[in-house]
């Protein structure tokens, strides 16, 4: 019975996954009665309904056929690499210049087109400092020294 | 304060120079943003959220509800002209626009479209002002109970109306209610999923959960989607101005679709893409042209467009009135609001009359601004079309981390957005509607709190819900939802032997 619905069917595993998850992470808190519910009653109860229909969506799933959906692998790491350095850049360096870093990491996603890239970069890192540092005196630290 | 009073003292707050800076602002901003294909009134309004932080509330609000129906409005010049609906409301007028360009008739298109959103807008604007009191009358002799049920009957409904089956709404909701859940709980004081980390200590705000499910995850998804980006032409004035049969058969269709339009929008729960749907599927119903309807028919783009426009206005009276959002993007507007210190719900209008009837003056205001602005510059929206989406991406994503970054000054919350942001895109490719989630989201900490009140007061007897005629109402009302939503796809499936239904 090979006949699945296999979008769905990893859709509700990864459900009663989650739902799995904060069920047991929040299995700590205090219930509580029926009549002064406790910190843990809503997001228990919230939990069990997500295991519950999870589980409806895996038995749904059954029902009928249907492709398993692809992963772009490509743009997702792309984003997950931008942003990352985007966090680490401004540690040490300020919010401006993880603005250049991060827009020229994220260029990398497609090959070649790399002058506009840096352009792009570069005006970005100034509309950023423009807005966010000259225009609205954000106290963060816009540059930083890593030394 | 009778209605006059109440008028001018929001013309006047709405014509300081400040708001109406800030409104022009927003709509032109909200136009330029809705018009980039895919990125619509929810990202704009998340992506210049910070920027509004330093500002006054009135002028804060004024120029986010610009950028929200300002988007509404971009969005339709995308689908028009390129097939490619700048928000999810405009995806019903892709039907007939993009036919009509393709025929050559793509300024009559745009040129319909303004003038139908205009017309819906401003009629939303005037069910707004008669009837937002009147609401927020019914909505002061709420207690606990009836918050509760009404905030339940909203997210049903949020559940029930998206794409997709019903059970994946409810799975969304429920994962926005858990995640609200997140930080120090306010009635015990006791920290519930934060892991140690005190940042979470105050919970996730609502613009990393927008802005990574949104923002982040349609990136990834847009990235390399590369659509080659067809010859739009050059758009004179002189082509824009439809044929006088244009013009009579567009008057009836706009006219009911902003009477649709305004009825939906003011359902909590339901939105605009609902409305600009069920405007176009009534209107072909009773047309006598509904043979062309796909093929280009201007009614088929005057219908949807004055419908999400209504809609985009009056969704501001659950909002304002009850505090309760009417879509998803009313619920970041809310959480704007509660980030200014204004709790709405019934009170803002008696103790915030400025900024309440300020708004609704600004809307106005900011309809005629659009109006005025998108007939000269329908020429450069399409010129900014043709900018490939590989260099869109890469200014907007420093922003949206820009943006979160300086929420708090944490880049524990960049972080946060990106993991929710990967989250959101296998919630995606798995085919749930992110919507839902922000909604219950913002919605989770009032219904538990109203929950955890009632059951105070009616002793852990959970009948005690029905004990009054309004929150059993509407109760009663959801679980009909409910069942409509779950049963209805499954009797469609009985009558169609074999057939493989989208639903449950």
């Amino acid at each position: 019975m090979r006949r699945a619905d296999i979008r769905d069917l990893l859709g509700g595993l990864l459900i009663v996954a989650i739902g799995g998850a904060f069920l047991i992470v929040g299995s700590s808190l205090r219930f509580g009665t029926a009549e002064r519910i406790g910190p843990g009653f809503f997001p228990l109860v919230t939990a069990v309904i997500i295991i519950g229909l999870g589980g409806l969506m895996i038995a749904l799933s059954f029902l009928r056929s249907g492709a398993a959906p692809r992963i772009s692998w490509r743009p997702l790491c792309v984003v997950c690499a931008s942003i990352g350095v985007f966090i680490v850049t401004t540690i040490y360096l300020g919010y401006v210049p993880a603005v250049f870093m991060t827009v020229v990491t994220a260029s990398l996603a497609e090959r070649g087109h790399t002058v506009q890239a840096l352009a792009v970069a570069c005006l970005m890192t100034l509309g950023i400092w423009l807005i966010f540092d000259f225009g609205l005196g954000l106290q963060l630290p816009a540059f930083r020294s890593p030394f | 304060m009778g209605l006059v009073d109440n008028l001018y003292l929001g013309f006047e707050t709405a014509f300081s120079f400040v708001n109406l800076f800030y409104c022009f602002l927003g709509v032109t901003l909200g136009t330029f943003i809705g018009v980039l294909p895919g990125i619509g009134a929810l990202a704009a309004v998340s992506v210049l959220m910070p920027v509004t932080f330093y500002m006054e509330p009135t002028s804060a609000l004024v120029m986010l509800a610009g950028v929200y129906y300002g988007a509404e409005y971009g969005g339709s010049t995308a689908s028009i002209l390129l097939n490619l609906p700048g928000t999810a409301s405009n995806a019903v007028t892709c039907l007939d626009g993009y036919p009509m360009a393709q025929q050559g008739r793509a300024g009559v298109a745009l040129f319909a479209t303004t003038i139908a959103s205009f017309v819906g807008g401003t009629i939303g604007i005037l069910v707004m002002m008669l009837f937002a009191p009147m609401i927020a009358d019914v909505a002061l002799s709420f207690q606990s109970a009836e918050y509760v049920a009404i905030m339940l009957l909203g997210l049903i409904a949020a559940a029930a109306i998206t794409q997709g089956s019903t059970i994946k709404g409810l799975i969304m909701i429920a994962l926005g209610v858990i995640l609200s859940t997140v930080g120090v709980d306010a009635h015990s004081g006791t920290a519930r999923y934060t892991f140690g980390l005190f940042e979470l200590y105050d919970g996730i705000s609502v613009v990393i959960i927008a802005m990574g499910l949104f923002g982040v995850s349609e990136m990834i998804f847009a990235i390399l989607a590369v659509h080659s980006n067809t010859d739009t032409g050059k758009v004179p004035l002189r082509s824009m101005l439809p044929t006088r049969d244009e013009v009579r058969r567009s008057v009836g269709p706009t006219l009911r679709g902003s009477a649709v339009g305004s009825a939906v929008g003011a359902l909590p729960g339901t939105g605009v893409t609902l409305a600009a749907f069920l405007a176009y599927a009534s209107e072909k119903r009773i047309s006598p042209r509904r043979k062309l309807f796909g093929k280009g028919a201007v009614e088929g783009v005057t219908s949807p467009e004055s419908a999400n426009n209504a809609a985009a206005q009056t969704a501001f009276i659950p909002t304002l009135s009850l505090g309760i959002p009417g879509s998803a993007t009313m619920a970041l507007l809310l959480g704007a609001m509660m980030i200014h210190g204004i709790a709405p719900g019934p009170l803002v209008m008696t103790e915030h009359p400025e900024i309440f009837w300020g708004l609704i003056a600004s809307f106005w205001i900011g309809n005629v601004l659009l109006l005025v602005l998108n007939i000269p510059l329908i020429g450069v929206w399409v010129r900014i079309l043709r900018i490939p989406y590989r260099y869109l991406y890469l200014g907007i994503l420093p922003l949206i981390c820009v943006g979160v970054f300086s929420l708090r000054g944490s880049l524990l919350d960049v972080g946060l957005m990106l993991i929710i942001g990967v989250f959101g895109y296998l919630l995606r490719l798995l085919a749930f509607e992110p919507a839902p989630l922000l909604i219950a989201f913002v919605l989770g900490p009032m219904l538990e709190e109203n929950f955890r009140r009632t059951m105070v007061l009616g002793r852990g007897d959970l009948m005690f819900f029905f004990a009054n005629p309004i929150s059993a109402t509407l109760l009663v009302l959801t679980g009909v939802i409910l069942l409509w939503a779950i049963l209805a796809p499954l009797i469609r499936l009985r009558s169609r032997p074999g057939g493989a239904e989208e639903g449950e």
